[in-house]
């Protein structure tokens, strides 16, 4: 069994773009959604499959870290979050 | 950090900034937007990207969708911090000439300089009206007609999911706008405008000068409408010429 990525591999991709600690909010830091797709990219390669909206919702690397936790994804596994939005409703 | 519920979010450190530059975006957009211009225009200018709810860092709030709301808003935080300057980058332009009129309502200081790029003069803006109200598949024809969207962002499977709230919020925003006279400004103008935008026409661009009795200067940049992808360090290069 080989080791899954650790977290500061999962750090570092974003910090390729924009200074960013573990608490630091992507979009807050300047994180476009261009530079998100190659974050998510480079997520891939490291054996995590995550979807562009997961980074919306856990936009922090220490809230993704917790949610791939949870999805035991550490390993590799893990599908998008499908929680709507309370507000959110599709359009007419 | 984390995210916080801030109108404004600085993208470069503002500690050692001598000057602070308020940035609004386009329709859809947020913060994020002006991150590559903030880089160019930092140390001395601190450009803070305007942070609206209902995407990137406020994406657990509903979107405004109240055009006074918003600019009461607005009006509550610039200018906190001096000398500062206002910028609107393509509908983000009217924004910030409508809250440079509401300063002035106010009995407020007004920015230093207004600086607006890629729009028309807000007595000729004529936002689409039903916009916000297209069905789905018209709504993303019509969006995707306009480019800007990286190809890469557009390839994903929740492309839609994530940015169709914010954008219909936008163009909801200034669906009932219509133009209100009132005394021009007595702000400096900075107009930046692509040499190549497909949309603009001369009148649009030359009708911003009624709109103050200050010095007006228009910036022609080597782009088309979308001049923060085309033309960033010519668009950067005019924000700090315009807030010297």
């Amino acid at each position: 069994m080989t080791a899954g990525p650790d977290a500061s591999q999962v750090r570092e991709l974003f910090a390729a773009f924009r200074r960013v600690d573990n608490d630091t909010n992507f979009f807050e830091a300047g994180l476009t959604s261009h530079a998100l797709v190659q974050v998510l990219e480079g997520l891939r390669e490291l054996g995590l499959e995550l979807a562009l909206v997961d980074l919306y919702r856990f936009p922090t690397v220490r809230a993704l870290l917790s949610e791939l936790a949870r999805r035991g994804a550490f390993d590799g596994g893990g599908s998008a979050s499908r929680t709507e939005l309370p507000w959110a409703s599709p359009g007419p | 950090m984390t995210a916080s519920d801030d109108w404004f979010i600085p993208l470069a450190d503002p500690a050692s900034a001598l000057a602070h530059l308020y940035a609004l975006p386009q329709a859809g957009a947020g913060c994020t937007a002006f991150a590559g211009c903030a880089d160019l225009v930092a140390p001395d200018l601190a450009l803070w990207g305007l942070n609206l709810p209902g995407r990137q860092a406020r994406l657990a709030e509903p979107p405004c969708t109240a055009l006074p709301l918003l600019l009461d808003q607005m009006a509550s935080v610039v200018g906190e911090r001096g000398p500062w300057f206002l910028f609107g980058y393509c509908s983000g332009a009217l924004l910030a000439f409508l809250l440079a009129r509401l300063l002035r309502a106010a009995g407020r200081n007004g920015p230093a300089r207004l600086l607006v790029a890629s729009y028309p003069a807000p007595d000729l803006a004529r936002p689409p009206a039903g916009m916000h109200e297209l069905p789905p598949g018209e709504f993303w024809k019509e969006i995707m007609s306009y480019g800007g969207v990286p190809a890469s962002v557009a390839a994903q499977p929740d492309f839609r999911e994530i940015f169709e709230p914010a954008l219909r919020a936008d163009y909801q925003l200034l669906a009932g706008y219509e133009y209100v006279d009132e005394a021009p400004l007595d702000v400096p103008v900075t107009v930046v405008v692509g040499d190549k935008d497909p949309v603009l026409r001369p009148e649009d661009i030359n009708g911003w000068s009624r709109h103050t009795t200050g010095p007006v200067r228009f910036r022609s940049v080597p782009g088309g409408h979308w001049l923060l992808d085309d033309a960033l360090a010519d668009v950067a290069g005019a924000l700090r010429e315009a807030t010297r």
